[in-house]
């Protein structure tokens, strides 16, 4: 009875993380070229200091998930993480300099990178195997709240007051963020693993996660869905931008907050189906819907029609979100390498969103939009193909805990 | 906690504007002036008053990263780059509209001569005076490529440029002299 009251203000706890984390997040995202731009940084150098932080962000992911493994108290990685989030914060907003904005990217990437798997492993200690999937399922819930705030927060403190009070803002929000980490290290013994098996992990049993076809393939899946996906977003808000200069600007915040909207609604939903029905079916809807999306993107043409098609990117995100931590776990979640197969999925992640961006943008140029949104469907086809002849199932027998 | 925060960036704002806006008394000549100056030397106008205390930001202030409002007030977009024919005079300004957060903007190049400068004006450093008609479906500037030039035929330029007239008489078709340009590095 007392360990499920401390469960539940635990999950409380948790469900509140996400919601901050990904609050402080929002301010890290394409913001920062308008922050920068409005400092006097030319484009280029903007670019430059970017592209910093994806390759820190790429390159950290598989070894902050191995240091996360080795972690013995994940809930104070998470609190370090972030302060770092906060003191990357005040970097940009005191003093962009070269030095201080490349700093801040790396530190940022880095942090993200600790900081995601060390929220999984608490998710896993403080659910059952059975519970897992629900459990993620509030995950993706509270973040995707804490996204559409941040939008409507940060959107609001860029227009209203000025662009550099939003780092301010997201420097503020990772105190309260740290707070409720606070809670949660009563759930550090449990999301270390077994004795037995930490003392058994090696970087030889580490490799061998490599050698699991199931998580190869679901990887895999997870890049060529984010290839068709991630800059499906950019070319159609910037076409609206195009069409109706005057009103963009709300129509692409009800682009960027709708779908949030429809993950928070959704998700649980999506959690108990992934439990039910079982992780491969949601992983094929996931697919079709971003396949049918890129399609809908070409050939509907009014912007007004183009927002309920928008929902169909909250229910990929919301099968995306919940499977990525939950695939992992039922693949390596008892092996004491949780993180670092977490680490080569978020890797994976972030191979394929710079292959889009990059290569939508350069092949949107030679060909013009629609049929760009055509090919990234191309490869959502693709992808839903390969998942119905080679992805297994790898929802655990109703046996195991 | 955040208010507090807030405040911070406010009391940087305002040293700065006591630092700089000391010198030169008299406003509302000096507003005028980079106008017509502008055309000759835009960039980095000759320092025009007092060698001591330097030029003051009413004369000439950076245009980098500068917001842009519409004629109506409404915020448009940030200044993101300069383009410049051969003799350093400039051509169009590099604007990057629209957007959420950063997502969905676009980068058009537009007419030198729609723009109004305020320079040292922290809340309208930049106006554009365009018919937001002409924004739409404008095309998108990319920088290795000839720069489309909205707004140049329809409205003449102001100030009398009697030699460069004929440089760029069709706007959205590709300037004879293929503008320069700055600000990349």
């Amino acid at each position: 009875m007392k360990i499920s009251g401390r469960q539940r203000a635990g999950g409380l706890s948790l469900d509140f993380l996400n919601l901050f984390v990904a609050n402080i997040q929002t301010g890290f995202g394409p913001f920062i070229t308008v922050y920068l731009t409005t400092q006097g940084w030319t484009q280029t150098s903007i670019g430059i200091a970017l592209s910093i932080g994806t390759v820190a962000a790429m390159a950290s992911q598989i070894p902050a998930g191995a240091l996360v493994d080795r972690a013995r108290r994940k809930s104070v990685i998470a609190g370090l993480s972030l302060f770092a989030f906060s003191v990357c914060a005040l970097m940009f907003a005191i003093r962009p300099t070269v030095l201080t904005v490349y700093f801040a990217e790396v530190l940022h990437g880095f942090a993200s990178c600790t900081l995601g798997p060390c929220v999984a492993a608490m998710s896993i200690a403080i659910a059952s195997r059975s519970g897992l999937a629900a459990r993620f399922g509030r995950n993706a819930r509270f973040s995707s709240i804490g996204n559409a705030l941040g939008a409507a927060l940060m959107g609001a403190a860029g227009y209203y007051i000025s662009s550099r009070s939003v780092f301010f803002l997201a420097a503020a929000l990772s105190f309260p963020a740290i707070a409720l980490v606070w809670p949660l290290r009563a759930l550090d013994a449990r999301a270390r693993p077994h004795p037995d098996v930490r003392a058994r992990a090696s970087l030889r049993t580490a490799l061998g996660v490599f050698e699991d076809r199931r998580l190869l393939i679901f990887a895999a899946l997870v890049m060529l869905f984010t290839v068709a996906n991630a800059s499906l977003m950019l070319l159609v808000s910037s076409s609206i931008t195009e069409q109706m200069p005057e009103s963009a600007n709300l129509l692409i915040a009800a682009f960027v907050i709708l779908p949030q909207f429809v993950v928070a609604a959704i998700s649980p939903a999506i959690g108990r189906y992934a439990q039910n029905e079982g992780r491969r079916t949601m992983m094929l809807v996931a697919l079709a819907a971003v396949t049918l999306r890129g399609v809908l993107f070409a050939t509907v043409s009014n912007p007004a029609f183009l927002i309920p098609v928008q929902a169909l990117d909250g229910i990929a995100a919301a099968c995306i979100g919940i499977l990525v931590p939950l695939v992992t776990a039922d693949v390596a979640g008892n092996s004491g390498h949780y993180n670092f197969a977490l680490g080569i999925l978020g890797f994976a992640i972030g191979v394929g969103g710079t292959i889009s961006t990059t290569v939508s943008g350069i092949v949107a140029d030679r060909i013009g939009d629609p049929p760009t949104l055509l090919c990234l469907s191309v490869v959502g086809l693709a992808a839903t193909i390969i998942a119905i002849i080679a992805l297994p199932e790898t929802r655990p027998g109703r046996n195991q805990r | 906690m955040i208010r507090f925060r807030l405040l911070a960036p406010l009391a940087m704002l305002a040293a700065l504007s006591l630092a700089t806006g000391s010198a030169s008394a008299d406003d509302a000549a000096p507003k005028e002036q980079p106008k017509p100056a502008a055309p000759a030397a835009p960039v980095k106008p000759a320092p025009v008053v007092t060698p001591h205390k330097g030029t003051p930001k009413e004369v000439a202030d950076s245009l980098l990263g500068k917001e842009v409002f519409g004629a109506d007030g409404a915020q448009m977009g940030l200044v993101t780059n300069v383009l410049l024919d051969r003799d350093g005079r400039p051509i169009a300004l590099v604007i990057d509209f629209g957007g959420f957060l950063g997502v969905g903007t676009r980068k058009i190049a537009i007419d030198w001569h729609l723009m109004e400068f305020h320079p040292g004006d922290k809340k309208k450093p930049v106006t554009l005076k365009i018919d937001k008609d002409q924004l739409k479906s404008a095309p998108e500037y990319k920088p290795d490529k000839a720069a489309r030039i909205v707004g140049a035929p329809t409205t003449p330029a102001p100030a009398p440029e009697p030699p460069k007239q004929t440089g760029n008489p069709t706007a959205d078709d590709k300037p004879a002299a293929p503008p320069a340009n700055t600000g990349t590095k």
